[in-house]
């Protein structure tokens, strides 16, 4: 029972991961994608990781990608026709680079012995909510408290920067100022 | 469902997300491969918590912090992207943006 | 009293170099006069401060000689290159009895030379530049002098010769100046680079560069029983030394490192006098003299100063009788003089017996150092103010020049009696010790080709006396003549002790300034020659009989026949021996063409042809690159993960 569903999960995974990088509507991609994620959480509540599963939903379908369609709505001019449609050697090429790594991890998988198939009998509880959250915050020595506290501030951090750079001048650069060139822009101000 | 097809299946995500990187000329849609990138890196974590660590917990929490730096990640790439967007003529082309030259 | 100016005997070079400092960079150029008055001022207050720092260390240092070896005294020593934990190079004020005379003479003749040149070099574009380069001078030479440690002593050597340098080409608008100066550079430089050698060398066995160390007896003992690691094991000692001496060799001019001396000339000449004359070209007897204790106890070496003194001494005075140019003549003569030092103090080492030390040769060359700047400096000096008013260095467009520059006439010709040894001026008392010593000490040939040489000394030194001074003029303008009072002060000045240091210093020195070592057999114990300043005056006065009766009569048929008579050998001295010659044909043709040739085609060809080719792949290569470095960001990810192919394919990783 368990089997079917992996495979299952594993091919709407992979099937919506494809659209994802292969249709031509950003959009219709972005969808996707959220699919792609959805089908990821189901994989991770099989694989009995329940927080997992729920922060991938939260973080990744109601934070990240909502944000990216909001993004594509902005600036994307959906309805336009499509201004870089793929080429057949750009898809060769892709395609070719990514099979070979591909068979090069496969072959690497096969070649590496993994350790023996039988699962080691897990010795603490399944990663439940309870257990992820005390871990999480707990400030023994074997709790993340201190990485916890470090990527709040990241997040901090890129929030203000988000902001900073995505904000529009309040007024016309200085006279004398040359204009900056259109791709150097980013660069600039995030610095 | 066994370790050794999660992980192959972590790497035909990984994969297929280098395929998306490398055909797509737009930059969200080179943001939304990134993201297949570090969900099937997210499912490798994840497979070896449930498989063979004997502290699963722990397993889990990375796949947490990863989800906490791509969100920075992803604010800051999508900043970037509207202020390039702002500019006239700038049609978020990657081969348009060469001369970053990073 | 005296502690203060032990305390503050830095002040002795910091002064000129105040100077230096004050006049290059700023005084110089914008107020040249000033400069001028400047560098007088300082060189007055120096001059004072090291009689002062003389006095203070009087007491101290000058040990009469019954009390066995001289002593030293170090007023300053301060850390400054910490090499490894015991080998350190250390800044310091080293008074001994021949570093206080040494200075005591630079400091008068700088004052001198710093006054003349106030007058000499009027009207000059660079007048600023030579009072700045003069004081860098002074600085370096004290610094020389009163260096507390041989390497300390090599710094402000090679400080020395660069300021040499820059005085020798300080007409830098005339070829000859600048190939002098180079020539003075390369030459000396030269000698240099094995001077370090036997500093390396003499510092690696003795563990220290100090002379306090190195000129205990013991020392020179724990050498002499090291014997290099490679080669045919020669002795430390010997080796050190001779490397050491070299570069005494070189700074002194001695045979065949002389080259340099006589194109010196082409500087100013109050360079001339205080530079190539008085104080530079000592050093190296100097040096010789400061690691006496060093080398006196290796016999070759002392048998190579003595030799290679006794030789130039000579053949400096043979070439001095053929020239024309009196500044080439005086330098000649400098030569000469220098050789009188350098073999006497091979001479301290007593040739009989097991080789006792007779410390009377050491002071009479110290003596005659001290007797020697005053003397030739004058001459210098005098030869400028003939110069200055002829406006040629030529003998044949002078003569008769006695009734137009009178002062100059008397000082000159009392300097010219002392260096040709005439009783009871200066160099008569020094060169008398000198010869003394020699005797003494058993070296009969040294002694003879002294005595010789006293005798063409006042030859060729009233040769140029009589063909400036006397007999017809052959200028061919004759514009009045005038003696400027800036210029002919310092030479009325310098006549004096020129006359009188002889018979004033000479007890001092031979009893005070004497080697740090006991000498051995006792002092006053060797013979006394009673009739050797009557040998020496004898000789002295033939040369100088000959001179009148060739030059100073006007007979000058006498002197064409004469030369006639010995065509040949005239021509090859007056070609100074054709030793520059040798030299270019040494360095043109050996050197040059033979060595310097094939290796600059192997390196044109080969060395850099290798170079260029890999410089092409490099450049066709980076060109190649560079195409990919296109910014396309696909490209790069691509690029990175078929290296990650590659490297599995080609078995890159390690499973």
């Amino acid at each position: 029972m368990e089997n079917t569903i992996f495979y299952w999960l594993a091919g709407a995974l992979i099937l919506m991961s494809l659209l994802t990088v292969s249709v031509q509507n950003l959009l219709h991609a972005a969808i996707s994608l959220i699919g792609s994620f959805f089908a990821t959480a189901a994989l991770y509540l099989l694989l009995q990781m329940e927080f997992v599963a729920l922060a991938q939903i939260m973080i990744y379908i109601g934070g990240i990608v909502v944000f990216m369609v909001i993004t594509i709505l902005l600036t994307a001019q959906l309805g336009a026709k499509n201004l870089f449609p793929k080429t057949w050697p750009q898809r060769l090429w892709g395609g070719s680079v990514c099979l070979s790594l591909l068979a090069v991890m496969w072959l690497t998988l096969q070649s590496n012995d993994l350790p023996p198939a039988t699962p080691i009998a897990p010795t603490a509880e399944p990663a439940s909510l309870t257990a992820v959250g005390f871990r999480l915050l707990s400030a023994d020595g074997t709790g993340f408290l201190v990485p916890f506290e470090i990527i709040s501030l990241l997040l901090l951090t890129a929030l203000i920067g988000a902001v900073v750079v995505a904000r529009r001048d309040p007024k016309p650069a200085a006279a004398g100022v040359p204009p900056v060139p259109a791709d150097q822009v980013s660069g600039k101000e995030s610095s | 469902m066994t370790l050794a097809n999660s992980l192959l299946l972590s790497s035909i995500l990984f994969c297929i997300g280098i395929y998306g990187v490398l055909t797509r000329r737009q930059l969200i849609g080179m943001l939304l491969s990134i993201e297949i990138i570090l969900n099937g890196a997210n499912i490798n974590f994840i497979a070896f918590a449930h498989f063979r660590a004997a502290d699963p917990t722990a397993g889990a929490i990375f796949p947490i912090f990863v989800m906490a730096i791509s969100a920075a990640e992803m604010a800051l790439a999508l900043a970037i992207i509207i202020a390039m967007h702002r500019q006239k003529n700038s049609k978020l082309d990657i081969q348009q943006l060469r001369r970053l030259n990073g | 009293m005296a502690e203060t100016f032990l305390a503050h005997s830095y002040l002795v070079l910091l002064l000129p170099l105040t100077a230096f400092v004050v006049i290059g960079l700023w005084l110089g150029r914008s107020n040249p006069r000033a400069a001028a008055w400047l560098a007088v001022a300082l060189a007055a207050v120096n001059l004072a401060v090291g009689l002062a720092l003389a006095l203070a260390s009087f007491d101290h240092v000058f040990e009469p000689l019954a009390t066995g070896g001289a002593s030293a005294l170090v007023a300053l020593n301060v850390e400054w290159l910490n090499f490894t934990p015991s080998l350190t190079a250390r800044l310091g004020i080293y008074l001994d009895p021949i570093s206080v005379v040494m200075m005591v003479v630079v400091t008068t003749i700088a004052l001198l030379v710093t006054f003349y040149s106030m007058g000499y070099m009027k009207g000059d574009e660079g007048y600023g530049r030579f009072f700045a380069l003069l004081s860098l001078f002074v600085f370096s030479m004290l610094g020389l002098t009163l260096a507390s440690n041989i390497f300390q002593m090599f710094v402000f050597w090679e400080l020395v010769g660069v300021s040499s340098y820059s005085l020798i080409g300080f007409w830098y608008q005339k070829p000859s100046a600048v190939a002098a100066s180079k020539k003075a550079f390369i030459v000396t430089r030269f000698a240099d680079a094995f001077f370090l050698l036997g500093i390396i060398m003499v510092s690696y066995y003795a563990g220290s560069f100090d002379f306090a160390v190195l000129n205990d007896p013991a020392t020179a003992r724990v050498l002499a029983q090291q014997t290099l690691p490679w080669g045919p094991g020669l002795p430390v000692l010997t080796v050190a030394t001779l490397l050491i001496f070299i570069g005494g060799w070189g700074k002194s001019a001695m045979f065949p490192l002389h080259v340099w001396l006589p194109d010196a000339m082409e500087g100013p000449t109050p360079v001339s006098s205080i530079i190539h004359s008085a104080t530079m070209v000592v050093a190296g007897v100097f040096l010789t003299a400061r690691m006496f204790p060093l080398f006196v106890a290796a016999d070759l070496t002392m048998e190579v100063v003595r030799s290679v003194g006794a030789f130039t001494a000579l053949f400096a005075a043979v070439i001095a009788i053929t020239q024309f140019d009196i500044k080439r003549i005086l330098a000649f003569s400098t030569l000469s003089q220098l050789g009188y030092m350098m073999f006497s103090l091979g001479a301290a080492k007593i040739s009989a017996g097991d080789g006792g030390i007779n410390s009377l040769a050491y002071s009479a060359s110290i003596f005659h150092i001290f007797t020697h700047a005053f003397f030739k400096c004058l001459l210098f000096l005098g030869a400028g103010v003939v110069i200055h008013a002829v406006h040629n260095n030529d003998l044949t467009h002078m003569g008769g020049l006695r009734k137009q520059l009178p002062k100059t006439y008397w000082s000159m010709l009392i300097a010219c009696l002392a260096i040709s040894g005439v009783y009871p001026f200066a160099g008569f008392w020094s060169k008398d010790a000198i010869l003394l010593g020699a005797w003494q000490s058993g070296h009969y040939l040294t002694f003879g080709v002294g005595l010789l040489v006293g005798g063409l000394t006042a030859l060729y030194m009233f040769r140029f006396f009589f063909l400036i001074f006397h007999g017809e003029s052959r200028q061919e303008a004759h514009a009045p003549l005038h003696e400027d009072p800036v210029m002919t002060l310092p030479i009325m000045m310098l006549a004096v002790p020129s006359a009188l240091a002889g018979i004033m210093a000479e007890h001092f020195f031979v009893t005070h300034v004497i080697p740090p070592l006991s000498p051995i057999p006792p002092a006053g114990t060797l013979p006394h020659a009673g009739w050797l300043p009557l040998a020496a005056s004898l000789t002295g006065l033939t040369g100088l009989l000959l001179a009148w009766f060739l030059y100073g009569r006007g007979s000058r048929a006498l002197v064409a026949v004469s030369r006639e008579r010995m065509g040949f050998l005239y021509t090859l001295v007056s070609n100074k021996f054709y030793i520059d010659e040798a030299y270019l044909f040494i360095t043109r043709r050996l050197i040059f063409d033979g060595v310097a040739a094939p290796i600059k085609w192997f390196d044109r060809r080969v060395v850099d042809g290798t170079m260029d080719a890999v410089g092409w792949l490099l450049q066709h290569g980076g060109n190649g690159v560079r195409l990919a470095q296109n910014g396309l960001l696909t490209l790069y990810l691509g690029m990175s993960i078929l290296g990650i192919v590659l490297l599995f394919l080609f078995g890159g990783f390690p499973f």
